[in-house]
């Protein structure tokens, strides 16, 4: 496939690689709508902010996430745990700041995974219509039936041993049906297009109709689903974690963080236990949520701003 | 998906935590056959008479494991139904001595070979029918079976002796033993069921058989009746008007399967009036609960504990299979075979910070057996084994065990990769929080260790059982009886209860010579001969003895006559009464 596809491109390669390169100009037309979008700005620093807490966690935090302290037990701030510690004596601070990690990566990386399945699927079935799309979409059908958390669930409680890896496989493996279905009726809608006809008539392959002229013009609605997508992800993340489900202890996920607030004492008396992986997952996912929004404006070509 | 009521009864299940021994004797924690899900209507048919008398709700943190039938039945929350449906031939006080229960009282012989019971005149099951010597009789038949065993059944330490049981008149039964037996009352003094509902039932179905499982069909002598129960949510206990003390001074009871975090704050605001079995409040929340004008407490000793057990030894695929416990054929465990290598570990886990960071210090750090209530506590018997990393890198050194590799871990004495595989099940919350934290101080002499993902209780101790062959450490917990102190159940290399499968004929040994007659009527022959057993148990480590917590009881103090007995708080429930 990969062979075939290169043999038939390389015969023209001035035409073939320049032309979508000039139709790109709609894309800048849209980078250039989303910077003027304030909300978009602000959620762009938000997450920035967060990716770069990530990063530089080993850095930033002020003691190992996972060493407990016994002798120090859900303890109140102070100047050597600045956010207190947690039932377990663990510093709450650094658990914050490691937290990021996981689950920014969670939520990237089940994003990508959902995409490259949705994306590969969708097309196929978008473009072939007929048997292949059929099946396909029959499968789409059967896991958007199934309760998702349900799916989930069940799949976590027979694997048992779950770690980040597999968790986002987990994810990924049962959230794909959405995107699929919105890139096949993109593609659909796409189809009756002159310039694939025209594409077809000088006798391109299947692969470079997908690649050059299909998704180029389908990037607007996955870009925006796939930033949405990720938001989704880290609240998936935090709820199972939450119901114990998740990234097991002693791993530091926001999600498990705020299992902490599930006792009354707790709710009342350690507000640092609970509010900062709280805040933290309200922040992202809605600074991503603002991202989205903005690149949906920017990608809407009826939009006149 | 909101609609999707299994969904919800699912995460209820999965997540509400399990665990913690059975009460009786001594039991596994947890366990049980879930694989029944018929519902039961939960329609609401309290009597008129509720109006007058109370109804009290009770909260536990796991669902029972369905299984309402005393020769069968296996965790604690099963038992917090069948302490107020069931009743024994006789009962704990409140000095741990004997007293009458359904039996109006008893004679043992002079060489303590045979005990008989003259029955309670006027006892009637909950269908009506009188329970004779008949019921006694058969309930011993089935624990002597040979199909028992193969049917599920753990309870055989109560029939290890015993020869005949048989009714001499409709109120009077004869244990006769084979040889002298010093704790023939205990022996006795199983949970009797009813002839007439299981006489006809072939013993490998009777755990499937409907009296066993649906409420309503559940069959005792108690005050009260199971008469309802939504699965793994709610189960409603009803008052026994027939009850052969007097009617109960309550309407019902109904238990509420809730998650233990949540307790507290349902007690305070009156939603629930009772915490108790298994571990009660949580010890952190000890203080705002004890702070509640409304509420008692009272706070006990626990006679069980919870430890870190090896598996020393593993059963084959084939004994497990057919059931049996034949320490000849087990496989032993290399990786913890050497003793020096299990003393270390045993240093490097400091105990006592578990105790006062997890249990708030309402808790004991335990090296042996017996609880420090039990009077066979004999703290100069055993090696403390104070907290000492120092200790254990310099045992582990001296058994070869050193890191060649440069990695931080050690390696075993040939220079093999060491990592040491550890299980924990979820629900009770402290012992959850314990097992990162016993890794990190194993780490942290260089011990590799592979904490895997924690399991519900139930699928947990099944594997415990089972002898699954990568285990090496996991964790668990004992409910243990406060009659006695005999670890026969529990440590005989034979017992199935052995689940480090220890097989060690020294221990075997000592083991007896506790309940050797006639020296055995001698309580400090005993206490001397425990002691031995658990200084030499302390010595081979078959596992890590971690903590005894408090047990710390709440009640709505509307809740009248409830009995502070060292043995809990469900004695004489028909006494109990509310407030209005």
């Amino acid at each position: 496939m990969e062979s075939n596809a290169h043999r038939n491109i390389d015969p023209n390669p001035e035409l073939s690689d320049q032309q979508p390169e000039k139709s790109l100009s709609p894309f800048q037309l849209a980078m250039r709508r989303f910077l003027r979008n304030k909300l978009a700005i602000v959620g762009i620093f938000i997450l920035i902010f967060f990716v770069l807490i990530a990063i530089f966690a080993d850095v930033i935090a002020t003691h190992s996430p996972t060493a407990s302290n016994m002798y120090k037990v859900e303890a109140k701030a102070d100047s050597e745990n600045w956010l207190g510690t947690d039932s377990s004596g663990r510093d709450n601070f650094s658990r914050l700041v490691h937290g990021s990690r996981i689950s920014l990566t969670i939520g990237f990386f089940a994003m990508l995974f959902t995409v490259v399945i949705g994306v590969t699927l969708g097309s196929l079935a978008g473009y072939y219509g007929g048997k292949v799309d059929g099946f396909i979409m029959r499968i789409t059908d059967l896991m958007l039936i199934l309760p998702f958390l349900l799916l989930v669930l069940t799949i976590i409680a027979i694997l048992e041993k779950i770690n980040i890896t597999i968790f986002i496989t987990i994810i990924a493996f049962t959230s794909w049906p959405t995107l699929t279905r919105l890139i096949r009726a993109t593609f659909l809608s796409l189809k009756e297009k002159e310039y694939i006809l025209g594409a077809r008539s000088i006798g391109a392959s299947d692969f470079r109709i997908i690649f050059k002229h299909f998704l180029p013009n389908a990037v607007g609605p996955i870009i925006v689903n796939a930033t949405l997508m990720m938001a989704t992800m880290i609240i998936i993340e935090s709820a199972l974690s939450f119901i114990g489900f998740g990234i097991p202890q002693p791993t530091p996920t926001w999600g498990n963080m705020i299992t902490e607030g599930n006792s009354l004492r707790m709710l009342q008396n350690n507000w640092e236990a609970w509010l900062p992986p709280g805040l933290a997952i309200l922040l992202t996912v809605l600074a991503i949520n603002f991202i989205g929004d903005g690149l949906r404006d920017a990608f809407d070509p009826k939009s006149n701003q | 998906m909101k609609s999707s009521k299994l969904w919800l009864v699912l995460v209820l299940a999965l997540s509400f935590m399990l665990v913690l021994a059975a009460c009786g004797d001594n039991n596994e924690e947890a366990g049980g056959n879930n694989d029944n899900n018929n519902e039961e209507n939960n329609d609401n048919n309290n009597d008129s008479d509720s109006t007058e008398r109370g109804t009290i709700t009770a909260a536990m943190y796991s669902a029972p494991g369905h299984q309402f039938n005393p020769l069968f039945y296996s965790d604690a929350y099963e038992a917090n139904i069948l302490d107020f449906t069931h009743e024994a031939l006789a009962k704990l006080d409140e000095n741990l001595d004997w007293e009458p229960s359904l039996a109006e009282s008893w004679d043992i012989n002079d060489d303590f070979t045979e005990i008989t019971f003259t029955l309670n005149e006027g006892v009637t099951w909950h269908d009506g029918e009188p329970f004779t010597a008949d019921d006694v009789v058969f309930t011993y038949n089935v624990l002597m079976d040979e199909d028992y065993v193969a049917a599920g059944g753990v309870r055989t330490n109560y029939v290890a002796d015993l020869e005949t049981v048989e009714a001499i008149d409709p109120l009077t039964v004869k244990f006769t033993y084979t040889d002298t037996n010093i704790n023939a009352i205990f022996d006795a003094a199983f949970i009797i069921v009813p002839e007439h509902i299981f006489g006809d039932v072939p013993i490998l179905e009777m755990p499937d058989y409907s009296a066993s499982r649906n409420a309503g069909e559940v069959i005792g002598t108690g005050p009260f009746q199971l008469t309802n129960m939504l699965e793994g949510e709610r189960y409603e206990l009803t008052a026994y008007d027939d009850y052969w003390q007097g009617a109960p001074g309550l309407a019902g009871i109904t238990w509420r399967v809730i998650e233990q975090s949540i307790m507290p704050g349902l007690l305070e605001n009156g939603e629930i009036d009772m915490i108790a079995e298994p571990n009660g409040v949580p010890a952190a929340d000890f203080d705002t609960v004890d702070a509640l004008e409304h509420i008692t407490t009272y706070v006990t000793q626990d006679f069980g504990y919870q430890y870190m057990g090896f598996k020393l030894h593993h059963r084959t695929t084939e004994d497990v299979e057919a059931g049996v416990i034949d320490p000849d054929n087990w496989i032993e465990n290399e990786k913890i075979a050497d003793v020096r290598v299990r003393q270390a570990i045993v240093y490097a886990i400091n105990r006592q910070a578990l105790v006062d960071g997890l249990l708030h210090g309402m808790g004991t750090v335990l090296n042996a057996n017996f609880p420090e209530a039990s009077w066979a506590f004999d703290e100069s018997a055993v090696n403390p084994y104070d907290y000492s990393p120092e200790t254990a890198e310099e045992l582990l050194d001296e058994a070869g065990y050193v890191d060649v590799t440069g990695d931080g871990f050690r390696e075993d004495p040939d220079g093999n990769e060491w990592t040491l595989n550890f299980d924990y099940p979820t629900g009770n919350a402290v012992r959850e929080r314990s097992a990162p934290i016993i890794v990190e101080n194993l780490e942290e002499v260089g011990i590799r260790v592979d904490l895997r993902n924690p399991r519900e209780a139930g699928p947990h101790f099944d594997l415990v059982e089972e002898d699954d062959h990568d285990w090496d450490m996991y964790l668990a917990g004992w409910s243990l009886s406060a009659a006695d102190p005999d670890p026969s159940a529990l440590w005989l290399s034979t017992a199935p209860y052995n689940y480090t499968r220890w097989n060690d004929p020294v221990s075997d040994e000592l083991i007896r010579a506790g309940i050797q007659a006639p020296e055995a009527f001698d309580q400090d022959y005993r206490k001397q001969a425990y002691s031995d057993w658990a200084a030499h148990m302390s010595e081979q480590v078959p596992q890590v003895f971690l903590y005894s917590s408090d047990n710390i009881y709440a009640y709505n103090s509307a809740i009248q006559n409830v009995k502070h007995y060292p043995a809990g708080i469900y004695s004489d429930a028909h006494l109990w009464t509310l407030e209005q």
